[in-house]
């Protein structure tokens, strides 16, 4: 079972820069990058440009970004939840908003944590490595999943 | 006798008394009998013996009334007035005389009787009948008749008081005055009684009586025995004694013969006079030259002449005068003293009757004597010129004619004589028929008397008083005497008029009385003739220091004309036109104050000339409520709103300036017209909504709209009330608009800013987001590859390089703390303030501990005051302590002992809290600058930040309605003080 991670980032920095702190604390695992929320969508549900991939490759985690093109973090987040394939599946939310507005919604609708991207490297690179080893490593998995008999 | 006064009260008992008293004295039985209103039955009125079965008897015998024509003696003596006298007397039994009043009277054995009539003056009420039956009684003799007469005449004037009450309780009007007059009566009728015996005294004690009860002055003069003088002497009364010794002079200066002057023809007629209005003039010439001074001096204006009648005879003058202002005497007053009088005759005759002789019986000499009387008298009569006497003959010719009926008629005695004129045609034609019944009743009873009409020789008519007998002597011939009776109708016409007057004089006087204004009667002469109570209230003078004044009593000085006709002008002039301001009238008051009045004049034409009737009005709160209207007018008037008033059913009633520059309409253009004008289409409902809400007596205020002539529509604020009259009904409905066309364009401009600001208001929280978002990208780029590179070649660098990229990482940070504080200060402003009690001693811990863990170096003594506690947002309040302490931390850094505090002090009873350090402190110079953004007092290689901090926790501070200030010095700390208002300040 391959542990991998759904990042959805619209920003290209921010997209290098998750995934090099990832690599930094030593997270190998597939990082599948989607660049707005609708693909995003697509990737988990297999609609879209995923149309008859299947249904089997659910990501372990998902980092999202919220203000995103198309559909932003918290519509996607609404229809991680609403669904049931992917209701329980991890979801992180990874920002640069400090709002407490944005933290309370997305608590709300079912997010597992929220992290603000630190403006410095290093501080971000620790908050990425601490919450990616937690879910990848340290969670166990929801044992209902479907997908994962 | 003063038991018959006493008793005038109560018919029934009088009469009894009577019988009781007559019985006593006279024996042994005695019946009163009375002449029905028909005059042909007696009714029996009262009984008495000393024995009651015979009271009893007599009773039974006479329960009905007698028929007079069938009971001889009884008639003989109602109709001619003299006794029956029986002294002896057997009553057979006849068949055909039986009744049971006969019958009483033979079973009981009557053996002498005395029928006495009861006569009041001239005129026969009923009669006495006194019986014997006793066998030891003896017969009545000629003592016992006259007693028995003059019981009677005492009987009579008491029953005829009695009725004369019983007319007066009738009346009602009168009732008071004559039961007053009565009970005068009654002490007249005792004294009178008491005085009998003394002749002189008696008489001044009546005339006295008279002139007390009637007034003014009263003179009472005896006629001789023989009928033809009247006496130089008698009684008078006059309360001024000098008056009294003036008239008594006259008196005695001479004798009066009957017939002659007033009271001799009085005297001679035997018939009272009245003369309610005496002309001061005539009576002057018509009286006695002896009299005129007197008269004169007296002032007469009414009188009363009465004769004292004793049995049919004329026994003395009775003159009663009014000498003083007062009203004429009327019918009443000729009552009361008639009244009077007939008890002093009584009096007078019970006193002479002690001093005349009785020598008269002797019926032979007394008839020769009254002959010899008679033909005097008549032939004095005939000269004396008092009354006509005409001799007619049945052919028409008239045989004799004195001067009188000459006078009367205005032939001369030659044309009456030599039968140029026959009597038949001294008749006027609608009389004719009345002279041939005449005729025919001369013929059977011998006697006639009428008033009539003759035709005088200028055809003019003359009203008579004829009295007609046949000439025993001769059948075809007649003598008739004349009466003019012009002065008598005239005197009755008089006598109605005044009572007319006088009627309308009480009018008048009640009229003037309640009349609301004060009135002023003023004669031609300008002087005050009669005022009522207001004239006394309003100016302050009494009546009488009023009457007889000129009306310029009552007037300022410079109203007061010097001659009357310019007064009079004057006054009708004011009266007349409506007074214009320099033209207004005042009144003076007695104590010289004035005020304003309003006069009413009117003309009133009397007989004693024209006067004029003033009703004055003080018009002092008229005028002032007229000011005061007219100010209230000029309010109206002037007001810049329009003020309207309408009637219940929406007509304008009135339109003020406001309204006619608001609504374009002239009052002219819309006073009378429905208010409907000036409502937009469709406004009309609201109108009426208006009218019925008002009716119920309701007030409205609400905003509409208007609309101007022309068309155009104005926003009103509009004001409706209910107007009221005195009563408190509802009558017509005020309106007060103002026109808002102007505050509503600034409330829609205000509407318009409003959501202007709150459009920019939520993109500007937009623009926050914004840049938390997307200007914090960046940086993390520039921050994280700057890392990254250094991480990774950064042995590949040499020192400036490195020292380089570190540049970019810090300033990259710096940045994101600029961007950090300035969402922290935005976030205050855009956020709602939830208030809760917040723990300020628990939060500056907390962040302190807090900062203690950043920099665990540091050595700071935290100070912190337990339990203080202000409501405050709790987000904010955490923002607010934790930059306080944040700047206090930041400050101490260079400072040995630092040290940290939070306290509070109560200013002025309001809690102020403060957070003090022992930093570096700052120039009190630029405390203004403290709390600005980005405005820093120190380098940031002294202290780093951002400058935001403090304006963060000035706007958190404002933002609860708190204070925030601060003090310090350099190099000796600061102190920041602030204060958070109660809740209710807070959101207000």
């Amino acid at each position: 079972m391959s542990k991998q991670i759904l990042l959805v980032e619209d920003n290209a920095s921010d997209e290098k820069l998750t995934i090099l702190a990832f690599k930094r604390c030593g997270v190998s695992n597939e990082i599948t990058v989607a660049r707005d929320g609708a693909a995003a969508l697509d990737l988990l549900f297999g609609t879209g440009a995923h149309a008859g991939r299947g249904e089997s490759v659910l990501p372990s985690v998902v980092l999202l970004d919220l203000k995103l093109p198309k559909l932003d973090g918290l519509d996607v987040l609404r229809a991680i939840r609403a669904d049931a394939r992917t209701k329980l599946l991890p979801v992180v939310i990874l920002t640069s908003s400090a709002e407490d507005e944005d933290l309370i919604k997305s608590y709300s609708l079912g997010a597992n944590a929220y992290v603000r991207k630190p403006v410095d490297f290093a501080e971000f690179a620790k908050a990425a490595s601490t919450v990616g080893l937690f879910w990848l490593l340290l969670n166990e998995p929801a044992p209902s999943r479907r997908g994962n008999p | 006798m003063s038991a018959f006064a006493e008793a005038t009260t109560d018919s029934q008992r009088l009469l009894d008394t009577i019988a009781m008293r007559v019985s006593e004295v006279i024996k042994d039985f005695c019946l009163v009998l009375l002449v029905s209103d028909d005059g042909e039955r007696l009714t029996p009125a009262a009984v008495f013996d000393s024995d009651p079965r015979v009271c009893a008897q007599a009773r039974d015998a006479f329960s009905e009334p007698l028929l007079l024509r069938t009971h001889a003696f009884s008639r003989g003596v109602i109709e001619t007035g003299e006794p029956f006298f029986s002294p002896r007397i057997e009553l057979e039994e006849r068949p055909e005389r039986s009744s049971p009043g006969y019958d009483f009277f033979r079973t009981c054995g009557v053996h002498s009787l005395v029928v006495v009539a009861l006569r009041v003056r001239d005129r026969i009420v009923g009669e006495l009948v006194l019986a014997r039956f006793r066998p030891e009684s003896p017969a009545y003799d000629e003592h016992d008749l006259e007693l028995a007469q003059n019981l009677a005449t005492h009987a009579a004037l008491a029953i005829s008081n009695a009725r004369l009450l019983a007319d007066a309780r009738r009346e009602r009007a009168e009732g008071k005055r004559v039961a007053d007059r009565l009970r005068s009566l009654v002490d007249s009728a005792r004294e009178f009684s008491a005085a009998t015996h003394d002749h002189d005294v008696l008489l001044d004690v009546v005339a006295r009586r008279i002139g007390e009860l009637v007034g003014d002055f009263c003179v009472i003069r005896p006629v001789t025995e023989d009928g033809e003088w009247i006496e130089a002497s008698g009684a008078a009364y006059h309360r001024d004694p000098e008056m009294l010794a003036a008239t008594r002079e006259v008196i005695a200066s001479r004798r009066q013969r009957v017939g002659e002057g007033i009271s001799g023809r009085v005297a001679a007629t035997g018939q009272a006079l009245l003369t309610p209005v005496i002309e001061p003039a005539a009576f002057l010439a018509s009286g006695e030259p002896a009299y005129r001074a007197l008269t004169e001096r007296l002032a007469v204006t009414s009188a009363i002449t009465l004769p004292l009648v004793s049995r049919g005879k004329v026994v003395g003058i009775v003159n009663v005068f009014r000498s003083e202002p007062g009203e004429p005497y009327d019918e009443n007053d000729l009552r009361f003293v008639q009244s009077i009088a007939d008890h002093a005759t009584l009096a007078i005759a019970n006193a002479r009757s002690y001093t005349t002789e009785r020598a008269a019986r002797d019926d032979a000499e007394r008839a020769t004597k009254a002959l010899r009387q008679a033909q005097r008298r008549f032939a004095r009569l005939s000269e004396s010129g008092i009354i006509g006497i005409l001799v007619g003959h049945v052919t028409g010719r008239i045989d004799e004619a004195n001067d009188a009926v000459l006078g009367m008629l205005g032939y001369s005695r030659h044309e009456i004589l030599s039968g140029l004129v026959a009597w038949r045609e001294l008749t006027p034609p609608e009389w004719r028929d009345g002279d041939r019944r005449t005729l025919e009743q001369l013929a059977t009873s011998g006697v006639s008397l009428r008033e009539k009409e003759y035709i005088r020789k200028d055809g003019t008519r003359v009203a008579v008083l004829v009295g007609t007998a046949m000439l025993e002597e001769d059948a075809t011939a007649s003598i008739s005497f004349v009466l003019d009776l012009t002065a008598r109708n005239e005197a009755r016409a008089a006598v109605a008029q005044l009572r007319e007057e006088r009627e309308a004089h009480a009018w008048i006087r009640a009229l003037l009385e309640s009349a609301p204004d004060a009135m002023v009667i003023v004669g031609g002469d300008g002087a005050i003739v009669l005022v009522n109570a207001r004239v006394e209230e309003l100016f302050g003078y009494t009546r009488a220091e009023l009457v007889g004044q000129p009306i310029e009593v009552l007037l300022p000085d410079r109203f007061r004309a010097t001659d009357a006709a310019k007064r009079t002008e004057y006054l009708l002039a004011a009266a007349a036109g409506p007074t214009d301001a320099g033209r207004e009238l005042y009144g003076r008051r007695k104590d010289g104050t004035e005020f304003p009045i309003e006069v009413t004049l009117a003309h009133l034409k009397t007989d004693s000339g024209v006067l004029v009737s003033s009703s004055i009005r003080d018009i002092t709160e008229r005028k002032k409520a007229d000011q005061q209207r007219m100010h209230l007018a000029a309010i109206v008037e002037s007001s810049a709103d329009a003020i309207v008033a309408k009637s219940l059913d929406g007509i304008v009633t009135s339109w003020n300036r406001g309204a006619e520059q608001m609504f374009g309409y002239s009052a002219d253009e819309i006073v009378g017209r429905s208010f409907a004008l000036v409502l937009p289409p469709g406004k009309e409902l609201e109108e009426s909504r208006i009218l019925e809400g008002v009716a119920r007596g309701e007030t409205l205020r609400f905003d509409t709209v208007r609309r101007r002539k022309g068309g155009r529509a104005i926003d009103v604020s509009v004001t409706v009330s209910p107007v009221r009259d005195a009563a408190g009904r509802v009558v017509g409905i005020s309106k007060v608009a103002r026109d808002v066309t102007e505050r509503r364009r600034a409330e829609v401009a205000l509407a318009r800013a409003k959501d202007k600001a709150e459009a920019a208001s939520r993109e500007l929280e937009a623009f926050s987001y914004s840049v938390a978002h997307d200007l914090r990208a960046p940086l993390r780029g520039m921050n994280g590859f700057a890392q990254v590179l250094l991480d990774t070649y950064g042995d590949k660098f040499d020192a400036d390089a490195r020292d380089w990229l570190l540049e970019i990482l810090l300033n990259a940070k710096k940045m994101a703390a600029l961007i950090d504080a300035l969402l922290s200060l935005s976030r205050v402003t855009r956020s709602d303030i939830k208030r809760e009690t917040v723990d300020l001693s628990a939060l500056v811990r907390a962040e302190a501990a807090r900062l203690l863990a950043t920099e665990p170096g540091r050595v700071v003594e935290v100070v912190v005051e337990d339990g203080l506690c202000a409501a405050l947002d709790p987000a904010l309040g955490r923002a607010l302590v934790e930059n306080l302490v944040g700047n206090a931390w930041k400050f101490t850094s260079k400072v040995a002992a630092a040290r940290i505090e939070l306290g509070v002090t109560n200013d002025g009873g309001s809690t102020t809290f403060f957070v003090r350090d022992n930093g570096a402190g700052f120039d009190m110079a630029f405390a203004d600058k403290l709390f600005a953004p980005f405005q820093r007092l120190h380098t940031t290689s002294e202290f780093p930040g951002t400058g935001i901090g403090l304006a963060t926790v000035q706007r958190i501070v404002l933002c609860h309605g708190g204070r925030l200030w601060a003090e310090g010095a350099v190099g000796a700390g600061a102190t920041f003080y602030f204060t958070v208002a109660a809740r209710s300040e807070a959101t207000s």
